[in-house]
């Protein structure tokens, strides 16, 4: 019974033995241990900072959106990950025409409610103000029907898989483990302490 | 590499195996190995082991779109590619282009056809689950009349199922279920804490439906044979559909293909469409093939004495049904007339989930490659219930929840943020893995006057469920949610489908194997009745379907098809 490298050897013992089949570089690029992510030299997020699909106005109100609902805390939030850009970005090129009508019209409505009871567009308003708006949203009240709520729901989604899909997002915010060495099956969650970055695709 | 890369050329090759997904890299392995000057013919371009894996180990950010194919191309070039649940910007690559590959569909019925033409085909894609088929498999045609007989038994394709299992690496438990036989195997996958204990609940309650651990094709505790090729342990990366450069799984490129290089012997013509096979009536044998360039559409020949159709079960019929002679108007080896007929896929449509309460203290590392496994419990006639004959397996698995299941929750700001941080609750899924019966009027033909880029007349699907497969698939949804209900789980939903054939990409029969040459394409060592120097060694020799996912024996037939080949050309009798 071989066991070479089988589960028994650490990482180190494992990049060795594989730096002579694929190359030392591309081995530590597979296994680069304790700094996987530096050692695999990930770009930085890539998205267009140029407008596909919303205007200045509708984009603008999208990032006070995913301003409200991922913030910079101690860690970054989402638009210092670009999400907002993100989500114009994605609306444009993997949604169809009927699905990017409705985020564009909820982004429309948004700031004719804000604008009709603050008189100023939501980008401007006060946070509490438009934290306030959106709850209601959220809730179908006042102005805000089912089909309202619906529609911001998949608005909000895109916020949260730009945020959770970034970089930052996937390796400081979530437990990001590229490269497991084989599975486990149980394990404590307090040693993990946080959601792994997730399965397939992510 | 050691292999030879051909393009035009006069020699005549020992064996010509057209295709070089898991059954043509077995074969190319078995026949080089046995010194055999073996071509092996790819309709599409090559693909070197980790050098041509261009999106292995990216980071989702690293794509605009964050890995979601965009609608332009999937539209214009990948709508029913786009099915496929392996497929998104990271392996879009590996699929076929649809508007190079078109197909008809009888009216009021459809098919969803998914390619994957390139060195290694669908090796590089496939789900990796590896179950032998059983005796009750192998019998069901003739002890309940619903098709032919299978000419061999288990005993027949046991020892080959050893032999390739112990080559290609087989994680798996051993469970000793009449239904399941036990496969040679590295250490299986772990279960989580909450299948362990759903495990237990079924063994109480369900007896005669017992969980196991699924087996695949993922390396646990590498052998020799295989730490030589340069294949490693698995690391559940879950990137296998982009190409694993540890060769942790089973695939051409990881395991058949320089194991067939490094013998010397091996030899390829890429970009090489099979138009149709060569048959000398004089001689009464194919005596090689004919192929259209993929690129420029210029014609050349291959000349072999052998020929290994292994080109996917489609992919085989079509080059077949093509190929016509004088001897054979309706398509070479079909003198009994069944080549196209019978048809099958499994039958993917019933699904169950549930939430898993408590367990909030568990976790667990890595991205398993296989889940939980409960084999088909209505395996033979005193078994079946009254509403369908034959069964189902059930496949799944649990995992606690992420950011991807609560962005839809409400809420905003830091406490938002950080509830998304944290593993959701446990949930589980489980799917059904229906036997589809074999019927004459599910059938592939040649469309009369369609043609595509190749200058190929296109086939035209006729496949349809019947009443057995629906009942079924309400018997198979309402199972598993008493089974869900019974382990005291929450929120269970369960559905029965319709989506049509084809997705389960276990696509099978339509040349199939029997004792009878008038009703069957092949005897019983996948070899024609009616050509003993062309054989067919994919999933189009298939009798029945099974429940199990079909590879594994893909590879077993075929291994054993080409030692009964090399022995007979020893003996002087091929």
């Amino acid at each position: 019974m071989s066991t070479a490298n089988g589960l028994g050897l650490d990482r180190r013992s494992l990049l060795k033995g594989l730096g002579a089949v694929l190359g030392a570089q591309a081995a530590s690029q597979l296994l680069g241990g304790q700094n996987v992510a530096v050692a695999m030299a990930f770009a930085q997020d890539s998205a267009p900072r140029q407008l596909q699909l919303l205007s200045e106005r509708q984009f603008k109100t999208l990032a006070g959106i995913a301003d409200l609902t991922i913030p910079r805390t101690d860690s970054p939030g989402a638009l210092d990950t670009h999400s907002h850009w993100f989500v114009d970005n994605q609306l444009k090129h993997c949604f169809d025409s009927e699905e990017q009508a409705v985020a564009t019209v909820i982004l429309n409505k948004i700031d004719t409610v804000a604008q009709s009871q603050w008189g100023k567009a939501f980008y401007q308003g006060e946070q509490a103000g438009q934290l306030a708006l959106l709850t209601a949203l959220e809730a179908a009240d006042g102005p805000f029907s089912q089909a309202d709520t619906k529609a911001f729901k998949m608005l909000k989604a895109l916020v949260v898989f730009g945020f959770f899909t970034s970089k930052v997002g996937m390796t400081q915010l979530l437990a990001y483990d590229p490269v497991p060495g084989g599975f486990k099956g149980s394990l404590p969650y307090a040693s993990v302490g946080k959601a792994y970055s997730g399965g397939y695709p992510f | 590499m050691q292999e030879t890369i051909v393009q035009s050329t006069d020699d005549e090759f020992d064996v010509l195996i057209v295709g070089s997904g898991v059954t043509g890299g077995w074969a190319a392995k078995e026949f080089c190995e046995a010194g055999f000057k073996t071509l092996l013919i790819e309709r599409g371009r090559l693909v070197e082991h980790r050098k041509d894996y261009p999106t292995e180990g990216k980071g989702p950010w690293e794509y605009p779109t964050r890995t979601v194919a965009e609608n332009l191309l999937v539209d214009q070039t990948q709508a029913i590619q786009k099915q496929c649940y392996a497929f998104n910007d990271t392996s879009k690559h590996f699929f076929g282009n649809d508007r190079d590959l078109p197909y008809s569909t009888e009216p009021g019925t459809s098919f969803s056809w998914i390619r994957a033409n390139q060195l290694g085909g669908k090796s590089l894609l496939w789900a990796r689950q590896t179950f032998r088929l059983s005796d009750y498999d192998l019998s069901a045609n003739a002890k309940d009349g619903l098709g032919i007989d299978w000419p061999i038994r288990y005993q027949d394709l046991a020892p080959w199922y050893d032999y390739v299992e112990k080559f290609a690496g087989i994680s798996a438990a051993q469970n000793n279920l009449p239904q399941l036989p036990d496969s040679i195997a590295q250490p299986a996958f772990e279960l989580t804490k909450p299948e362990l204990d759903f495990q237990a609940s079924l063994a109480e309650h369900f007896p005669d439906k017992p969980m196991v651990v699924g087996r695949c094709a993922h390396l646990t505790e590498p052998s020799k044979i295989q730490l030589e090729l340069g294949r490693v342990t698995c690391q559940a990366r879950s990137e296998c559909y982009r190409g694993c450069s540890f060769g942790a799984y089973f695939s051409t490129q990881s395991a058949t293909l320089p194991a067939a290089a490094r013998t010397g012997n091996l030899h390829i013509a890429p970009n090489s469409v099979v138009h149709s096979l060569i048959y000398d009536d004089a001689k009464q044998r194919v005596t090689g093939v004919r192929v259209v360039d993929n690129d420029n559409l210029s014609q050349r020949e291959y000349r072999g004495k052998i020929v290994f159709l292994c080109a996917s079960t489609l992919g085989s019929t079509q080059v077949l049904l093509n190929s016509t002679s004088k001897r054979f108007p309706n398509g070479l080896a079909n003198s009994s007339g069944v080549l196209g007929r019978y048809l099958m896929d499994h039958n993917y449509n019933a699904w169950a989930s549930a939430r898993i309460p408590g367990y909030e203290d568990e976790y667990y590392r890595g991205r398993r490659p296989t889940g939980i496994y409960i084999p088909n419990s209505h395996f033979e006639p005193s078994r079946y219930h009254k509403a369908f004959k034959r069964g189902y397996a059930i496949a799944g698995g649990a995992t606690r929840g992420s950011w991807q299941g609560m962005s839809k929750q409400d809420g905003f700001g830091s406490d938002f943020k950080q509830r998304l941080t944290q593993a959701g609750p446990w949930q589980i899924w489980m799917g059904a893995q229906g036997e589809m019966l074999p019927r004459a009027d599910n059938q592939v033909s040649l469309h009369p006057n369609k043609k595509d880029k190749w200058g190929i007349p296109q086939l035209h699907f006729n496949c349809q469920w019947s009443d057995n497969e629906l009942n079924m698939m309400q018997h198979a949804a309402e199972t598993m949610h008493k089974m869900l209900e019974t382990a005291g789980f929450e929120s269970i939903r369960s559905q029965a489908t319709t989506a049509p054939p084809g997705l389960a990409i276990h696509e099978i029969g339509t040349a199939r194997m029997g004792n009878d040459p008038k009703q069957s394409v092949l005897n019983k060592y996948n070899q024609a009745h009616d050509v003993p120097n062309l054989f067919v060694t994919d999933g189009a020799s298939f009798c029945s379907s099974g429940v199990v996912n079909p590879t594994l024996t893909f590879m077993a037939l075929t291994a054993r098809a080409a030692h009964y080949a090399i022995d007979q050309v020893k003996s002087g009798r091929l």
